[in-house]
């Protein structure tokens, strides 16, 4: 290999590591985070907090009354969202829409990945009768946030990545590898560990290619594993490429699945996917 | 494709596209459940006017057929690197089925392919028939997702 690209690689990394001007954590989820640290901190409190933003309590609101959830009732208020869907689940919403223009403006159909994978994550975390079914959603929404840095603050490995991608039919995630040493997954961690996202939603982040070396939550990779493989398999948005990637025996495993269980789980998706086209303007 | 339509003129078998709640707020039927007579008459009781229904009877059979081969044409290309692997495989039957509307196919297929006996085997060897375009009969049952009867 010639030593430019090695230079280059090598300078890549830098770039991403000094990317503490990553993006920054979106200054609302930060406040949560802090008072929420405090033990006496209500569930009211952090309704007040983010109903604050109207603009973000919108797009909040707007997601959990989607065909996400499935909700039987209407969710009118942020403390209401709070005790039906739970803190963490909230807050992931938060997050995502706080930093859904960034999704939207780095990579043409990324958005669309996102909640295509997410719906799916919540259809297979139901199916499979898990009451964490909501969250292993919001696992699955921001699992590819590592390509929206790549996209924002590497535009030009991007552009050799997408290129790449397109000559040489490679799934997006070896075109990464080949350009930088290391992929969205990678940078994905880094981003959590930046914002200081829990364990539980950086994991899938960092594994949902290699759910097998899951330590914490190996179902919640297993499933965002397979929601994304669902997701590409409909053609559902884009997220770099278009293929279906190889399936993780372990992840299919863990989860005890049959290849039967792929009819009810696509029947319950289909209808979500479409009335989710909503979401895909989120203003 | 969502179309709102009066109560009066809904159909069993169409799919609701959104769900329906009173005002104040009591939920009558989700998302994605299938209209029957009952689910009318009462809409009709709780004087709900109109429902949004996912639209499938307005396309013509050119256009399903369209639809379906340019799916058949996307699976190919999205599946390319994972042809050897037989679960991927079936998830590709499952969605090429239901993309033909053919529920029951898919449910007879993937029942099959799950079970250990050679016989799997021998439905794989339909697959060109399976592949090819639609067979007459499809048309008139275009429709039709999972009855619900």
């Amino acid at each position: 290999m010639p030593p430019t690209v090695i230079q280059d690689r090598i300078s890549a990394k830098k770039e991403v590591r000094r990317i503490k001007n990553l993006p920054t954590v979106p200054g609302i989820v930060a406040k949560i985070s802090r008072i929420v640290e405090n033990p006496e901190t209500s569930v009211a409190e952090v309704g007040r907090l983010i109903s604050q933003d109207q603009v973000l309590s919108a797009k909040v609101l707007r997601m959990a009354n989607s065909a996400f959830f499935g909700m039987s009732r209407k969710i009118n208020t942020i403390p209401q969202a709070l005790i039906i869907l739970g803190f963490e689940v909230v807050k992931g919403l938060v997050l995502t829409s706080s930093v859904f223009d960034m999704i939207q403006k780095s990579m043409a159909g990324l958005w669309e990945h996102s909640i295509g994978c997410a719906a799916a994550s919540g259809v297979i975390a139901a199916h499979l009768g898990r009451d964490d079914a909501e969250e292993v959603l919001v696992a699955g929404l921001l699992h590819d946030l590592g390509k929206v840095v790549l996209a924002l603050n590497l535009p030009e490995e991007m552009r050799l990545v997408k290129e790449k991608v397109e000559n040489e039919h490679l799934y997006f995630y070896e075109a990464e590898n080949q350009v930088l040493d290391f992929d969205h997954a990678e940078i994905g961690q880094w981003l959590a560990e930046h914002w200081n996202l829990p364990e539980s939603l950086a994991e899938p982040m960092r594994l949902h290619h290699k759910p097998e070396k899951a330590v914490l939550k190996p179902e919640w990779c297993a499933i965002v594993h397979i929601a994304d493989i669902i997701t590409r398999a409909k053609g559902f948005g884009n997220a770099g490429d278009m293929m279906v990637p190889p399936l993780s025996m372990a992840a299919w495993e863990i989860l005890g699945l049959k290849k039967t269980d792929f009819l009810p789980i696509m029947e319950k998706l289909e209808p979500k996917l479409n009335s989710l086209k909503d979401l895909t303007a989120l203003n | 494709m969502v179309k709102r339509i009066a109560v009066d003129l809904a159909k069993p078998g169409q799919v609701l596209a959104e769900q329906i709640a009173r005002q104040d707020g009591v939920l009558l039927a989700s998302q994605g459940s299938e209209v029957s007579d009952a689910l009318i008459r009462m809409l009709q009781r709780q004087n709900i006017d109109s429902i949004a229904i996912e639209e499938d009877e307005g396309r013509t059979f050119e256009e399903i057929q369209a639809a379906y081969q340019a799916d058949v044409t996307r699976m190919n290309e999205a599946f390319i690197r994972v042809e050897a692997d037989p679960i991927l495989h079936a998830l590709k039957k499952t969605l090429i089925f239901m993309s033909m509307q053919e529920r029951d196919k898919a449910l007879a297929y993937l029942e099959l392919s799950e079970s250990p006996s050679p016989e799997a085997k021998d439905s794989d060897s339909e697959e060109a028939k399976e592949e090819e375009p639609f067979a007459k009969e499809v048309t008139l049952n275009s429709q039709k997702r999972g009855k619900g009867k």
